[in-house]
């Protein structure tokens, strides 16, 4: 499992597309940082989490799964496709590969956040741990959504299109939910990160536990799967 | 115990059976050569072995465990149809597919790997300027480097040079020798006469024929042939009496200038003939018994059934 998550962890730090969204990411969280940073010097001491973090927790809860979704679609079905899967299958369970991804993908965000994070909190003199806690939290949901649809996907294509459909469709619906009182919509809600993301961090366990249960029905998945 | 041991195992992809209640199994110690034509599902039936495909119904357990995730560090696989990651090089994929068997190998074991199968120089490479062969001998690498107790080949000669082929044919028979099981698939049967211990021959997802290279030739119909160097002069009334002896002893056989021919039932037959050869008075020069080859058993055999 650590090979596993190792390995995903370089992986999509070498590749420029991981770059280009950490630097977005930092981009936009140093962007906004600094406005509220001006703000703060005009406007007499704001100094509050909000504030300075509203960039970064912004852009992760908008985009946050279509950039995971880019990056890691196909951690699973392009593997399959390629029958690079093939030799990982033979020497460990499937289990130990499917949380292997899942671990080094949530490391790599973790990572980015808190880089975007550091930067942040040079600015703003203090770091944010609660935002943190969030974003980490929320991309790790995105993780095991990600590996669900790449282990029930045959190739690469297939989850790139299901992967952009469902990154649009879940911030979508979820957002509808505070507009539309349609009784399932109003569950769909309890079942993404959105509506957990404005409540306290109280409720982040929450967020974790739904993530375990997608991961656990992505491995039952890909361990039915011929390869 | 055996090493493998397989219970009426079957696969179907859709409608279409490819293994068809297989049942069988491996002794410690064998290099079991698994015969047959392209598409007769021996493939299939490695892959459900090594977890790579999942059986339709059936049962088989390795190094007697059943649950195969527990001995997955203790066996090596090459699988038929697999491929490399591009851009990582022999050396760090030998690294990490080791890590994954959670077997943490120094550079001298990476290093004397790719010696044993010839890609020394090939090390810091990456997959993408890899040849097939080379491919395969990679594939090869990170099947033994673990020096697992049993070992799968699916093809491991096939796409490579004359010269390599011999060269993986010797290690499978050395590391046999360390005390390794080897399940192995091949359509060089020149190969598998020389160091298979067992052979099973599949056609149509069932396994027809199977026992040690001796057993599959006994029973081969078209039998074993005696050939036999006599003297130069031979009088007409021997040759007659010896002719009339043959034909209704042993029906076929053949006269090629000083050489007789005879296709027998067994090696039994041999001290028969020489005894009646010196009746007759006749000079022996030498005797040799020919047994069918492999190819020619495998053939039968294919047809046959
Ligand atoms: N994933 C699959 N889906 C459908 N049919 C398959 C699949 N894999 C194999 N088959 C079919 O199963 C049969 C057996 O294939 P298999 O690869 O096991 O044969 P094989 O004995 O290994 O042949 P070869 O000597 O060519 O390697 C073939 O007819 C093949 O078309
Ligand atoms: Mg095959």
């Amino acid at each position: 499992m650590w090979a596993i998550s190792t390995h995903e962890f370089k992986n999509l730090f070498k590749s420029i597309k991981a770059i280009v969204i950490v630097v977005f990411l930092t981009g936009m969280s140093l962007l906004v940082a600094s406005l509220a940073e001006n703000f703060a010097n005009q406007f007499g001491d704001i100094n509050t989490e909000g504030h300075y973090t509203a960039g970064l927790s912004a852009t992760i809860i908008f985009f946050g799964m279509l950039f995971v979704f880019i990056l890691s679609h196909d951690t699973i079905s392009s593997e399959a496709q390629n029958r690079t899967m093939r030799f990982l299958v033979n020497k460990t369970s499937r289990r130990s590969i499917v949380m292997g991804k899942a671990l080094g993908i949530t490391l790599f965000w973790l990572t980015s956040v808190l880089i975007s994070l550091v930067i942040v909190s040079l600015v703003a003199k203090q770091f944010f741990f609660e935002t943190f806690l969030q974003c980490s939290v929320f991309l790790f949901y995105g993780a095991c959504t990600a590996l669900l649809i790449s282990s029930l996907s045959k190739k690469g294509s297939e989850s790139l299109f299901f992967g952009i459909i469902v990154s649009i469709l879940l911030p979508a619906i979820s957002f509808a939910t505070v507009f539309i009182d349609t009784v399932w919509i109003q569950w769909v809600k309890y079942l993404t990160p959105y509506y957990y993301m404005d409540l306290s961090i109280a409720y982040l366990p929450i967020v974790c536990l739904l993530s375990i249960i997608i991961l656990t029905v992505s491995i039952k998945i890909f361990e039915r799967r011929d390869l | 115990m055996n090493i493998i041991e397989v219970n009426d195992l079957s696969k179907s992809f859709g409608n279409k059976n490819v293994v068809n209640g297989i049942t069988m199994k491996v002794n410690k110690g064998e290099i079991y050569g698994f015969l047959g034509r392209n598409g007769a599902g021996k493939s299939t039936f490695i892959n459900m072995l090594t977890g790579i495909i999942n059986p339709s119904s059936g049962s088989f357990s390795l190094l007697g465990e059943d649950k195969i995730d527990r001995v997955k560090n203790r066996i090596g696989v090459l699988p038929d149809y697999s491929s490399f990651y591009d851009s990582m090089t022999a050396y760090n994929h030998l690294r990490f597919f080791s890590r994954i068997q959670g077997f943490n190998p120094t550079k001298e074991i990476i290093e004397h790997t790719l010696e044993t199968v010839g890609l020394e120089k090939a090390k810091k490479k990456k997959l993408s300027q890899f040849s097939f062969g080379m491919k395969k001998k990679l594939g090869i690498a990170q099947a033994i480097i673990n020096e697992p107790e049993l070992l799968f080949l699916d093809e491991p000669t096939s796409g490579v040079d004359v010269e390599s082929a011999i060269q993986i044919k010797e290690l499978i028979d050395k590391l046999n020798k360390n005390g390794q099981t080897i399940f192995m698939t091949s359509h060089n049967l020149n190969e598998v006469e020389d160091i298979c211990t067992k052979i099973g021959i599949m056609k149509n997802g069932e396994i027809h024929s199977e026992g040690t290279l001796r057993e599959l030739k006994t029973t081969y119909q078209s039998s074993l042939t005696a050939q036999i160097k006599v003297g130069p002069a031979i009088n007409k009334h021997a040759r007659q009496e010896i002719d009339q002896f043959l034909n209704n002893e042993f029906q076929q056989f053949d006269w090629e200038d000083n050489r007789l021919i005879v296709n027998i039932q067994e090696e039994d037959d041999i001290p028969v003939l020489i005894r009646m050869l010196i009746n007759k008075k006749i000079d022996i020069y030498s005797v040799h018994l020919i047994e069918p080859t492999l190819e020619e058993v495998f053939l039968e055999r294919d047809v046959a059934i």
